[in-house]
């Protein structure tokens, strides 16, 4: 020990350890912080992808596959319908906004009332059915939800075009292509308005994952028959848990509606809703960060790997191979589902994000044991 | 009246039955063996009674407190006062010790406080934040226990608590065993294919063999009784 070390009076050692717990207390909170507000620097930097306008629906899409997160990961069930939700959240603003001239709160309220109502009813007719029936019946409503909007009933949906003109509320200014904010004088980049839109939605998640209701679902995913021994009423946790998820995938498609200006009919599609299975997966069910994980590595594969054409070694600036890339990668899809496929065999509820814990969990035992040693 | 009175139960499963009219009964305040080779037909008694993991009830009758379990769904029975610990101490794997105590606590009429249940078991106090997949099997074999007693139950169903365990942590669940049986006045239905534990802790013990109950007797008569031991027990 050195001098330095035990001149710390104790007092500062309780208020360290005091700031340790709290950290680790509310490490998810901070953890969700620092990511939607950094997803744009990071995206915009050279090595990258150079500009930020993905990191929009970056954010948006973490919401929504953290919303089908607690369903897949903390519940156990395995929907194929959620994009019925975002696509209501989507679609029920956007008709507020267009046909009705309501304001987006109330619009975007509606929409999420509308969701928990249907995500309620339906839930109660198949919660109770066993994993592949309640997985088959989700896309059959999903697919449901797509007719509808097609259809176009009194015209509020709008059919093959959706929702374009006049759905955007009054508050949002438009300069160049990008979109502002504009608040009671203020004026701010739309970026931190979804920023922080997710980061409540997100906080919502997570209280609801670690209050008893939560812990519950974890319960009935772990050991259902075992849950059921102890008292708990399985199918009415699984209603509810059904219900909350649809409310905050709601929550993500009456912001994505802003994002988009509108509502377009293929988020109601099926591969909507595979998508946001694909990415929890990738990212890695198990815990709270990974479907976020998940929705970046895929939203940000997408736009990286179709841009990148040119492989350039070692440097931009002294260019001894170059290799040109852009034939393989417009089939960039291939080597994204390559990597889902590794994820899945390697560690099927780990993904992404549990790979990148171990591997910082190694580091820091390393770095820890050396300085033991040392 | 007895507090679980089973009667000409016979149970089975979609590959056949299993039970062929088995009759026990437990009183309050009593601790009571199930003893049988391995699929004697225990386990299945034991799901039969709490309605868990489906062995399809095919007739007779599980009374508790006066109350048909027949007719309760499985969620339902546990708000009686019956609770199992069922075999293979499974606890919720992600959940921390003291999340396991809550969730149990939360889901019943009337629980205990959970510094009774520390009082009870201070080894699980000093892990109260840990997940229960990072303990040891002693420890999550305390902690299955632990979670039905915190539901503050009349009975508990322990399906094989000793098996697979330390001779000394065997000790230290046997004592837990009286320990709620004398202070709590919990009564205990024990399965067991460890003559020696049915032995120490419980004063009536059932033979079960092929579905059937073949033998009642006190401890004094099982330990003096070896042939019947060898014949049913192998021991």
């Amino acid at each position: 020990m050195s001098d330095r070390t035990s001149t710390i009076n104790s007092n500062e050692v309780g208020v360290f350890t005091a700031l340790q717990s709290v950290v680790g207390r509310y490490r998810v909170p901070i953890g969700a912080l620092l990511l939607v507000f950094s997803v744009r620097p990071v995206v915009s930097m050279d090595l990258l992808l150079g500009y930020g306008a993905v990191a929009n629906s970056i954010l948006i899409w973490m919401l929504f596959a953290a919303s089908f997160n607690i369903l897949l990961g903390y519940t156990g069930l395995l929907s194929f319908g959620h994009a019925m939700f975002l696509g209501i959240g989507a679609y029920v603003t956007a008709i507020g906004l267009a046909r009705f001239d309501s304001p987006f709160v109330l619009s975007a309220l509606v929409a999420l009332l509308v969701a928990g109502v249907v995500a309620y009813l339906i839930a109660r007719l198949i919660a109770q059915k066993g994993e592949i029936y309640f997985a088959m019946l989700t896309l059959a409503f999903g697919t449901t939800a797509h007719f509808v909007a097609n259809y176009d009933p009194g015209g509020l949906t709008g059919g093959t075009t959706g929702i374009a003109g006049g759905a955007v509320p009054a508050w949002i200014e438009t300069e160049r292509g990008l979109k502002y904010v504009s608040l009671g004088g203020f004026q701010f980049d739309w970026y931190f308005f979804v920023a922080a839109a997710v980061f409540v939605g997100l906080l919502c998640i997570w209280q609801l994952v670690r209050s008893p209701f939560g812990r519950t679902l974890v319960a009935i995913r772990e050991n259902r028959d075992l849950a059921r021994a102890m008292g708990i009423n399985t199918y009415r946790y699984k209603v509810w848990a059904f219900t909350l998820s649809g409310v905050v995938a709601a929550y993500a498609g009456a912001i994505l509606e802003v994002n988009e200006q509108g509502a377009t009919l293929s988020l109601l599609t099926v591969q909507t809703s595979g998508d946001v299975i694909l990415m929890t997966v990738l990212g890695g069910a198990n815990y709270f960060f990974g479907p976020l994980a998940g929705a970046f590595v895929w939203l940000f594969a997408e736009d990286f790997l179709t841009d990148f054409e040119t492989l350039v070694l070692p440097l931009e600036q002294f260019p001894l191979i170059r290799v040109d890339l852009s034939g393989v990668l417009s089939y960039w899809q291939f080597f994204l589902g390559l990597l889902f496929v590794v994820a899945v065999v390697v560690a099927p509820r780990e993904g992404i994000w549990g790979l990148f814990r171990s591997v910082v969990k190694k580091a820091v035992d390393r770095i820890k044991s050396e300085r033991d040693n040392a | 009246m007895s507090l679980l009175e089973v009667a000409g139960l016979q149970a089975g499963y979609e590959t056949g039955q299993v039970l062929f009219g088995v009759d026990l009964s437990v009183e309050e305040d009593e601790v009571v063996s199930l003893l049988g080779r391995n699929g004697a037909g225990k386990t299945t008694t034991m799901h039969a009674i709490v309605g868990a993991n489906v062995p399809t009830v095919l007739g007779g009758e599980i009374r508790f407190d006066g109350t048909d379990l027949r007719e309760r769904r499985n969620y339902q029975i546990s708000e009686l006062g019956l609770s199992l610990v069922p075999e293979g101490r499974r606890c919720f794997r992600d959940l921390t010790v003291e999340e396991n105590l809550r969730l149990a606590a939360n889901h019943a009429e009337d629980p205990l406080s959970i510094d009774d249940v520390w009082d009870q078991f201070p080894e699980l106090k000093d892990m109260h934040d840990r997940p229960s997949k990072n303990m040891s099997g002693g420890e999550q074999q305390m902690l299955a226990i632990a979670r039905s007693l915190i539901t503050n139950p009349q009975l508990i169903l322990m399906d094989e608590p000793c098996e697979g365990l330390a001779p000394l942590i065997v000790r230290r669940i046997e004592s837990i065993i009286k320990d709620i049986n004398g202070k709590r006045d919990v009564s205990v239905l024990l399965v067991e294919q460890n003559v020696a534990v049915a032995m120490a802790v419980a004063e009536r013990h059932y033979v079960i063999d092929e579905g059937e109950i073949v033998e009642e007797l006190s401890t004094e008569q099982l330990r003096k009784d070896e042939a019947l031991r060898q014949e049913y027990l192998g021991v």
